[in-house]
């Protein structure tokens, strides 16, 4: 029954719908015809374990190299009694046609059987073999899934050097050392298990999940690739573990522009970390001098996923973070000086995110007019944040969020779209253009839900380029690419990022109405630097050397 | 007039009992989460109100039932019933608490924007409450309206012109506005009202570094690292809201909920609460002092102990409290409030050992020995069968040179034989003493059992006195930088005998009471 305050919150919704955007919508929910029929199960049984609310991500690859991203989905299960016969990951292969997203199980063709307990996936070609292998997060034991080359995936289960059994719930492939081979960041949360859970309270008496603080936290961890697509754990050497915190999500990219890759860690909720990359193995965590520990207040968020672009064009990248409810999502604006300023308010994206968790998030061109917009996954944590619905939905689903760029460095919400509608309790989101059209569609995974698939059917009128960059024959991580004759225009060659998920590897620019033909200049990441072009606009483009 | 008013009046009334009816339902879902005793309590309040508005037909009264009974609901966390019968009290009166209450609610919830209507609202009924000014100040900031931001701020600071909150309110308007110059003058004004907030230093860090002065980030950057917690702004209506949430010990208790999930903000302001609430009660100030001992906030703690004691100086477990705070405080001053204040505890409280026992350990530490030697002999009388006193009351003695100290050791190790450290002190006094035979007949002994670092170190300390100065070289120097190896190897050095049993400087005189 709709009590009288959920009536005059529903028109006021209808209302604002009516009057407020008349954009066109911009993404379809289309999981049910495109197959994907995955659906997590978190293996919740009543006692609010702190595990069952954290998963999962989701991870696209082009696991045999047609063009078209297939789709790892990360499955949980009973998170005790795991003695019995245990749900795998699945892998879809994307047989998309004339623009009509269609997906086809394939994960016993493939040889996947993954059922340790997930949380989150990572990409990379870690044995430099041309095709795209898969690191997964786990609660539990990690584990690599080595690429045959052949459509088909050959487990490395906990071996090849990498030692994690914790809980982990993410991870990053990068050359942080750049001798050529994709090294690894491990984000790990708490030290909890089902025999080390606690019972919390809320303030009104009600038994709600704990927060992470009840627990201890684990270091991260960082594995440097030895070439012979074995690791080798330089955590200490490293200085990595110098600060310890609960991690949930990672990137690596240059943020101090010195040409190193470095990594940055959101934590929950302590203090987040930016780790710069010194050049000699050694990382110094420069989140406190550089502004990004904490926010403007100067309180540590409960931070979970994670993107860094530039954009505002200035040239030099940007950080979001999706926070939890009534902390505000964050922006970093770069001062290109060495340090940030925390521009959330003046953003506008301040009031609009206070009522949500977010979890999955992405800067993304989603109408391809050049500049990138802000996605935002929403899922609560805390029962007690959403004990008003408890009744009506599951108590800790929230509606997606999505701000257009409109320019100035101020973003403007939408609400009139089936991403934004949909109320789940949505954790990770890859972002990637499955149709090969262009623009970004999106994959959502929800906690104890299903996998959903929206497609962009917003930017037909916009024209685009996309460029994928390799190396010889492997994708060049951490290229960066630019318009030649526009300033600030470039974005760098990443798969990390959102929330325990990996994404497209492909750089697309948005043209908008622009039909010249650009010339793209690509920098790897050992400096060199090459110019393309001028290239034909909306279709891929490789860009090698 | 009149007359159309007396035919609705039914109409009112029954809409009202029946709107009652509909929120009962949700009133039930959220009262099955209270105490039974309290949900009990509650439901028999309800139904008082609702007996009284059958009857009740001025809408002044009838907003007052209503809304005492939305103040209830809301003290108990029944935040949907609480923002029905809010709502409903307005419909009938326009009282600017009701609203500024609801506006709580409703940012609760996440919708800023209708917090900022009914804020709005509030300021225009009743332009002097400056917490409504300021929520407003922050609300606009949140939305990104900064213009709309400084308005309620700036009127905010006219009616409370020292308020730090306030001040650090208009900063972050400069802020947003990227003026470094006018943020970091509201902010060294607020710093001077707040000297020991740690957000208003990280917000001057934060403009300092923007306008390249490097010291002045060098200066704030330690305080920058403390609590993060933003000025306190005095807030009548929720002190008042509080102070229907039946009392102190319901924020106590959330409090204790709070930090077991590990939300150590919510547990800081429900205690803070707590003690707002009931000032006078010893057990919220202590538990409240105990809170933010351990977030590490020392000076707050020991703010609030002796905010308790102004007003109760007879609580000697506070008293006790503060001591304790101080004991390991390298500011001698400081050090000395902490003895003075156990010395108070022990006069009010001459029964607790426990107190008797830090002001024996302080006093020892601060080189008092006649006083430390009072109350550890105070403290063997009480406890004649304790070994631990006798030693303490040993070492005491020992400190000021005298032999005396012999016995009592030796009384501790015939109580507790097993107690490795006793026999070695007592080696080390026997020596000093000299009767050098003794003690390296107990530490062969000892070194037969269980060798270790203490008697390799007391083995030289003695190998020392009797002259054998290469051995004891020999035992010493693995041992350095430990002092008591140090004092042996200066010894050897300068030929001259150590004057006491243990180096100055040695951890053996700090009694286990001050180790924080």
């Amino acid at each position: 029954m709709l009590t009288a305050s959920r009536t005059v919150h529903a028109v006021c919704v209808l209302f604002v719908i009516s009057s407020g955007f008349a954009e066109a919508e911009i993404f379809k929910d289309v999981t049910t015809a495109s197959n994907l029929d995955f659906v997590h199960q978190n293996g919740q049984r009543g006692q609010l374990w702190l595990a069952e609310i954290l998963g999962p991500g989701v991870g696209v690859l082009d696991v045999d190299d047609d063009g078209l991203l297939d789709v790892w989905a990360i499955q949980g299960g009973p998170l005790d009694a795991r003695d019995k016969l245990l749900p795998s990951d699945q892998l879809y292969r994307n047989i998309t046609r004339d623009g009509k997203l269609l997906f086809e199980r394939i994960t016993d063709q493939a040889n996947v059987d993954a059922t340790q307990y997930g949380m989150g996936i990572a990409t990379g070609d870690i044995d430099l073999d041309g095709d795209v292998d898969v690191f997964l997060a786990n609660f539990g034991e990690n584990e690599l899934w080595l690429n045959r080359g052949d459509g088909t995936f050959e487990s490395a289960g906990n071996g090849k050097g990498l030692i994690g059994t914790d809980w982990s719930i993410a991870g990053s492939f990068a050359d942080v050392n750049g001798d050529g081979a994709l090294d690894l960041y491990v984000v790990n949360y708490v030290r909890f298990t089902t025999a080390l859970h606690k019972e919390c309270l809320g303030i009104s008496l009600r038994s709600d999940y704990c927060a992470p603080t009840a627990y201890e936290p684990i270091p991260d961890q960082l594995y440097v690739n030895q070439t012979d697509s074995t690791f080798r754990d330089v955590s200490m050497s490293a200085d990595i573990q110098s600060s310890v915190g609960s991690g949930l999500g990672v990137i690596s990219t240059d943020l101090d522009a010195d040409g190193l890759i470095d990594l940055y860690v959101a934590n929950d909720p302590t203090v987040n970390f930016q780790w710069r990359n010194l050049g000699n193995g050694k990382f110094e965590n420069v989140a406190m001098n550089s502004g990004t520990a904490v926010n403007g207040d100067g309180k540590s968020e409960a931070s979970m996923g994670i993107d860094g672009r530039d954009f505002d064009h200035d040239c030099d990248v940007d950080l979001f973070m999706t926070n939890l409810t009534s902390e505000t999502n964050t922006l970093f604006r770069n001062s290109g000086e060495g340090w940030f300023i925390d521009a959330t308010n003046s953003a506008k994206l301040g009031a609009s995110s206070y009522p949500y968790t977010g979890f999955g998030t992405g800067w993304v061109d989603v109408d391809l007019d050049g500049d990138l917009d802000l996605l935002a996954a929403n899922g609560a944590v805390s029962l007690i944040a959403n004990a008003d619905r408890a009744s009506e939905l599951s108590p800790l689903s929230q509606r997606n969020q999505l701000w257009l760029n409109v320019g100035d460095g101020q973003f403007t919400e939408i609400l009139d779209d089936e991403f934004v509608e949909n109320v789940e309790t949505s954790r990770g989101v890859a972002f990637a253009d499955l149709d090969n059209d262009g623009d970004s569609d999106i994959l959502v995974a929800n906690n104890d839900g299903p996998l959903r698939v929206y497609q962009n059917v917003a930017s037909a009128n916009n024209n685009w380029i996309g460029l994928m960059v390799k190396d010889q024959n492997t994708l060049a991580y951490h290229a960066t690419l630019s318009i030649v004759g526009q300033r600030c225009v470039s974005r760098t060659v990443r798969t990390d990022g959102s929330y325990a998920s990996a994404n497209d590897p492909r750089i697309v620019f948005g043209l908008g109405q622009e039909t010249t033909q650009p010339q793209i200049r690509v920098t790897w990441s050992d400096d060199d630097t090459r110019t393309f072009g001028p290239l034909a606009i909306n279709q891929y483009h490789v860009l090698a050397r | 007039m009149l007359q159309m008013k007396f035919h609705r009046l039914p109409l009112v009334a029954f809409s009202m009992l029946l709107a009652l009816h509909v929120w009962a339902s949700d009133i039930e879902t959220e009262l099955q989460f209270l105490p039974v005793e309290l949900a009990d309590d509650i439901r028999r309040m309800q139904a008082h109100s609702e007996a009284q508005l059958e009857s009740e037909t001025d809408p002044n009264a009838r907003a007052e039932i209503l809304g005492q009974l939305a103040f209830i609901y809301h003290a108990q966390q029944m935040l949907a019933s609480a923002e029905q019968a809010y709502t409903e009290a307005l419909s009938n009166d326009e009282v600017y608490a009701y609203r500024y209450l609801l506006a709580i609610i409703v940012l609760q919830r996440g919708d800023t924007a209708e917090a900022i209507a009914h804020l709005d609202q509030v300021v225009l009924s009743n332009p002097d409450y400056v917490p409504a000014w300021y929520r407003l100040g922050n609300l606009k900031l949140l939305q990104g309206d900064v213009d709309g931001a400084e308005s309620a701020f700036l009127n905010a600071q006219r009616i409370y012109p020292d308020s730090a909150a306030i001040m650090v309110g208009v900063a972050n308007v400069a802020l947003a506005r990227e003026d470094w110059t006018a943020a970091i003058e509201q902010l060294e004004k607020a710093a001077v009202f707040a000297p020991s907030n740690g957000q208003i230093a990280y917000k001057l860090l934060t403009a300092y570094r923007q306008t390249g002065d490097q010291a002045k980030v060098d200066q704030w950057s330690p305080l920058a690292n403390s609590s993060m917690q933003a000025p306190p702004l005095t807030d009548p209506l929720m002190v008042e809201l509080a102070g229907l949430s039946r009392s102190g010990r319901f924020f106590s208790q959330a409090a204790d909920w709070a930090f077991q999930r590990g939300d150590k903000e919510a547990a800081h302001d429900a205690l803070l609460q707590a003690t707002q609430l009931e000032p006078e009660n010893l057990e919220y100030a202590l538990k409240y002092a105990a809170f933010l001992e351990l977030t590490g906030e020392l000076d707050e703690a020991a703010t609030e102990i002796k905010r308790f004691l102004a007003i109760r100086e007879d609580a000697a477990s506070a008293w006790f409290f503060l001591a304790r705070l101080l004991r390991d405080s390298e500011d001698g001053e400081k050090y000395l409030q902490g003895l003075v204040a156990v010395q108070k505890a022990v006069e009010l409280d001459s029964d607790e050992d426990l107190y008797r026992t830090l002001a024996a350990a302080m006093s020892l530490q601060a080189a008092l020995y006649p006083h430390a030697q009072e109350y550890y002999m105070q403290l063997v009388e009480r406890n004649p069968s304790n070994p631990y006193f006798y030693y303490w009351f040993a070492l005491s003695r020992l400190a000021e040179r005298h032999c005396d100290g012999r016995e009592a050791l030796q009384r501790a190790v015939t109580l507790r034989s097993t107690w490795g450290e006793a026999h070695v002190a007592l080696a080390r006094a026997d020596a000093f003493c000299g009767d050098l035979a003794a003690a390296a007949q107990r530490l062969d002994a000892l070194a037969k059992a269980a060798a270790d670092r203490d008697i390799q170190s007391a083995q030289a300390y003695v190998a020392l006195l009797r002259g054998d100065l290469e051995n004891a070289r020999l035992l010493a120097e693995p041992l350095l930088p430990d002092p008591d190896a140090r004092m042996v190897v200066d010894s050897i050095d300068s030929n001259a005998k150590p004057d006491r049993v243990f180096a100055d400087n040695s951890s053996w005189w700090i009694p286990p009471e001050l180790v924080n």
